[in-house]
């Protein structure tokens, strides 16, 4: 089952773009809980019709640990109620920071009845994107007071930067004209 | 002895009809029963042709002993498993001490080109260029055919120079490349039991494989070759058993077309005099093709062949002793002569005739093959005319070409004009026509030698970069050949090195449509469409190879490409591994690799990359580039420029290369270098328009604005859709205090582009109303594309924002 695309949401266009990557594959990815069969697996394998299922007690933890300390600027978690009713979290908490001992939290968002990706811009205050070592996506409460959740996708993007390096420069050109030149392959 | 022959020939007869799997068996059987140095190499070959090249190599692996034939083949199998230190020794096994390569010619005879060559590619897999350069050169000398050979030092930097090499001085020469030609000509048709007596007289050495006529079974295979309904084809091709179905109208049908499509080759069409079978009348010289007109050709050829059905059924009864070489049919007045080989020969000769088959070989690398058939393989389109134009060659001389097939065969010291002579009826014509025959047969080498010549200049050309003059020289050949895939492929890829991408995708396109099954140089064609962005046309061709073999490496180079350009770029990793996987030794899967990795910033897996693509090709300048690119992210100017400049040292033409070295000089702080560089970038490439914006920009960032200013309207006229040329003028007009001319074009920049991708048009804004101007605040180069470093993803604000982003350009990370 292709992962649907909610009317404005759609990780999937923003990284075709070229704005942004998704370097979820750059993390360590770990459960506070899971149903033998429905873990991180299903969790990162871009089909909607696998999930993770935790089994444990609420909150139901997501960690996401990066081996640097990575710019995220948008988290996208794809839910459904249509399909997980009581399972669908309701409440989600993230975190961040640089491990266990030392994570914040800079968002909650509230969900009713979603249907398809959510997307969670993460800004600091000054509207820029964090540096973080770690993420820790936490559900605090779900639909209907279910006990245990249904995540079904996650995906973590980072802004393409432009460092300070007069080479990028080269990449981003408009033209078809001029960026047939930038650069040799 | 007897128990060989009959079975050498039938298992040589499998393998000419690719039926590997009963050659294998019967010659298993063979060896079994006869230990011999020939039967083991039937064996390794029958092996080697089924492609279990392992089970070759092991049988030939620990004979210290064998012949040169079983050498060759075990260096061939060696080298095809990479274990190319057996491979050199087994082939250097005689030589007294030292490395030379002095005594191969004596060693290896005929073969001693093709050792040469392998020789050659052995030192190349290992790093030992002059050496691969010396075995290759010594290679050409000895048979100018080896086109590969000179490619291979082209592409290895050398600079071989094709009037030289390209040259047929002797006939000495010419008999090496064909190797037993002469030889083979014995088997040719031998009209009368008298020549058979000629051939004994005439030769000079008893060359151990030159008879056929030996006394064997004669009505066994004879039966089998020939039918009566022969035509004048069928004759000598009853040789190989080969029926020579419909010949005379095959022959018939296909005269007018290959005639009236193009003009006359120079090479590979003028045997149709059919001077051979003694008779009086054929022996009108024959001039080589380009000269005979193809309508008196057809006539010839009709009258040679109403001739030949007439004569035909002499020639068969006299030929039925001859055709059974492969069953070593004896002549009654010759003795018999024990034939390891000749049945072989024989038997392959004439299946090559008909096949116009490169080689009998499998992985005959030298395209010395049939001398008609161009040197490189081109198109099919001139294969099949040529092939077409060797079913017409009625005459015992086109066979003595077709059959240049430089094989096992001892070298003979007979000469060609001997041998001819003993091919001939003893007629009073006799001797004119073997002289014809070895004109006839220089003269197509001779053609074929010109061409090489023409084509060795131009790819000398490409390989050093000299695009302009390989394109010219490329444009001057005769239409026929220019009308190849091949030479097609090269010009795509001589504008493609000129990055003038849109006429090289012209010239791929139309070498596409025209063959959709070829592959070689579709990973270039596929990387200027990456270049050009045209995401269909990529997609499309990506499907179409997916489609035809899963297993070249440049099938995944393209299907990565296209999923590149989609910025898909863990989909076009897992493609470009796979094209590594697939095959390990193609550089340019490694440099796309490579770069893929730079983009998703895997910076260090991109450096082992490109390392390897340069371990496999050191004159790879992608890669060169590839590796001043990261060194260039990585902010180490110093090594990114001499990677730059190495990249440069190889493709000394190329514009990019140098803004890129320009770039980095003034990274550097060394600006006067890098104007200079740029200046040297502009004249090489005029029209260029990188060079153009970023000697503009360097310009901006030395604070001669009006040069920039000049720089940058120039620019906008070559291109006037680029946003980032606005942007750049409206900040030169800030600069010089004209702000009403600045927002004027930032205005128009970010019209350009909405998405404002290029952020640096944020901060335009500011710098608008005076503030405090960021390029100062710029930590890092002054280059004025600096900017985005400071805002990552800000909010885009319209140029006119009083309340937006006061403090963004300031602040860093």
């Amino acid at each position: 089952m292709s992962l649907k695309r909610a009317s404005n949401v759609d990780p999937i266009k923003n990284e075709r773009a070229g704005n942004v990557r998704e370097v979820g594959s750059q993390a360590i990815w770990s459960l506070s809980s899971c149903k033998p069969g429905f873990g991180v697996d299903q969790l990162r394998d871009d089909r909607a019709d696998t999930y993770w299922q935790s089994d444990g007690q609420l909150p139901h933890l997501v960690n996401i640990q990066f081996q640097r300390k990575t710019t995220i600027s948008d988290i996208y978690i794809y839910t459904d109620y249509k399909l997980d009713e009581s399972y669908t979290p309701s409440r989600i908490s993230i975190r961040v920071g640089t491990h266990f001992n030392d994570i914040q939290e800079i968002e909650v968002i509230t969900l009713s009845e979603p249907s398809g990706w959510v997307h969670v811009p993460i800004k600091d205050i000054r509207d820029k994107p964090i540096r973080v070592f770690m993420i820790q996506i936490a559900v605090t409460s779900n639909h209907q007071n279910g006990r245990d959740t249904h995540m079904r996708q996650i995906k973590i993007h980072s802004p393409i930067e432009t460092p300070n390096i007069p080479m990028d420069n080269f990449l981003n050109f408009t033209t078809v004209e001029l960026q047939q030149h930038a650069t040799i392959r | 002895m007897i128990v060989q022959e009959p079975v050498q020939a039938a298992i040589w007869h499998c393998l000419n009809h690719y039926d590997y799997t009963d050659a294998v068996f019967l010659s298993e059987r063979l060896y079994a029963e006869v230990k011999s140095d020939e039967s083991l190499f039937l064996l390794a070959t029958a092996y080697f042709r089924n492609g279990q090249k392992d089970h070759a190599y092991h049988i030939l692996k620990d004979r210290t002993d064998a012949s040169a034939q079983c050498r060759y083949l075990f260096g061939i199998c060696a080298y095809e498993l990479e274990k190319y230190a057996e491979a050199e020794d087994v082939l250097l096994e005689n030589q007294s001490g030292s490395n030379s390569m002095d005594n191969i010619v004596e060693e290896f005879g005929d073969q001693a080109a093709f050792a040469l060559v392998l020789l050659g590619k052995i030192a190349a897999k290992t790093e030992r260029k002059a050496r691969a350069i010396d075995a290759w050169k010594r290679a050409l000398k000895l048979n100018p055919f080896l086109w590969s050979s000179f490619e291979s030092l082209c592409k290895i930097g050398d600079k071989p120079n094709p009037q030289n090499i390209f040259q047929i001085n002797n006939m000495e020469n010419l008999s090496m490349c064909h190797g037993n030609s002469i030889n083979n000509i014995e088997s040719v048709v031998i009209t009368t039991n008298a020549i058979s007596q000629d051939n004994q007289e005439t030769f000079n050495t008893p060359p151990p494989s030159q008879q056929i006529l030996t006394n064997f079974n004669p009505n066994m295979n004879a039966k089998q070759l020939c039918t009566p309904e022969d035509s004048p084809l069928a004759a000598p091709l009853c040789m190989s058993g080969i029926r020579p179905i419909q010949g005379t109208r095959k022959v018939m049908r296909v005269k007018p077309e290959t005639g009236s499509n193009s003009p006359q080759p120079t090479f590979g069409q003028f045997f149709d005099s059919p001077s051979d079978y003694g008779s009086p009348t054929f022996s009108q010289p024959m001039l080589p093709g380009s000269n005979s007109h193809h309508q008196s050709l057809a006539k010839r050829m009709r009258a040679q062949v109403d001739l030949f059905i007439n004569r035909k059924e002499s020639i068969f009864q006299n030929c039925k002793p001859v055709f059974s070489q492969s069953t070593n049919v004896p002549a009654t007045k010759t003795p018999t002569i024990p034939l390891a080989i000749q049945p072989c020969q024989n038997v392959r000769r004439s299946s090559r005739l008909f096949s116009n088959n490169y080689s009998v070989k499998e992985n005959n690398k030298s395209p010395n093959r049939n001398k008609f058939a161009t040197p490189k393989s081109p198109s099919r389109k001139t294969k099949q005319r040529i092939s077409k134009c060797n079913l017409n060659k009625n005459s015992s001389y086109t066979e003595l070409n077709t059959r240049n097939k430089m094989e096992k065969e001892k070298s003979e010291t007979v000469t060609s004009s001997e041998t001819e002579k003993s091919a001939i009826p003893p007629s009073a014509t006799a001797e004119s026509c073997i002289e014809q025959a070895i004109q006839m047969q220089r003269q197509s080498a001779e053609g074929l030698m010109c061409l090489l010549r023409d084509i060795g200049e131009a790819y000398l050309d490409l390989s050093q970069f000299n695009c302009v003059t390989a394109i010219e020289r490329l444009n001057s050949l005769p239409p026929n050949q220019f009308n190849t895939s091949w030479v097609y492929c090269l010009l795509g890829l001589a504008y493609f090195e000129q990055a003038d991408y849109e006429t090289c995708v012209k010239y791929f396109s139309e070498v596409h449509d025209k063959e959709p099954y070829r592959l070689e140089f579709m990973d270039v064609y596929s990387t200027a469409l990456w270049h050009l962005q045209k995401e269909v046309v990529l997609s499309a061709l990506a499907q179409d190879l997916v489609n035809l073999n899963k297993n070249s490496p440049i099938t995944w180079c393209v299907s990565g490409n296209c999923f590149s350009l989609h910025k898909e770029h863990d989909t076009a990793i897992k493609f470009f591994q796979r094209a590594v996987q697939v095959d390990p030794h193609f550089p340019y899967a490694y440099t796309l690799l490579g770069h893929e990795y730079i983009t998703t910033e895997e910076l260090d897996k991109a450096m082992s990359c490109f390392r390897n693509a340069v371990r496999l090709d050191p004159r790879h300048y992608n890669a060169w580039f590839g590796i001043g690119t990261i060194y260039s992210k990585q902010e180490r100017y110093r090594l990114a420029e001499m990677n730059y400049a190495k990249a440069l040292s190889i493709n000394s033409r190329s514009s990019v290369i140098l803004c890129h070295i320009g770039v980095v000089q003034h990274a550097l702080k060394e600006t006067e270098k890098a104007l200079a560089t740029f200046n040297t970038a502009i004249n090489n490439n005029p029209k260029s328009p990188l060079c153009k914006f970023h000697r503009g920009s360097v310009y901006f960032a030395l604070g001669r604005h009006a040069e920039a200013l000049k720089e940058l309207e120039e620019l906008k006229e070559i291109v006037p859709k680029e946003s980032l040329v606005y942007y750049l003028i409206g900040k030169v007009h800030k600069k010089l205090g004209n702000t009403d001319l600045a927002l004027m074009h930032f205005s128009w920049a970010t019209d350009l582009d909405p998405k404002g991708a290029s952020s640096q048009i944020k901060e335009a804004c500011d710098p608008a109303f005076g503030r405090s101007n960021p390029d100062i605040e710029t930590p890092a180069s002054p280059s004025p594309e600096e900017y985005p470093s400071e805002s990552n993803s800000e909010p885009r604000a319209a140029p006119i924002n009083y309340n937006g982003l006061p403090d963004d350009s300031e602040d860093s990370f």
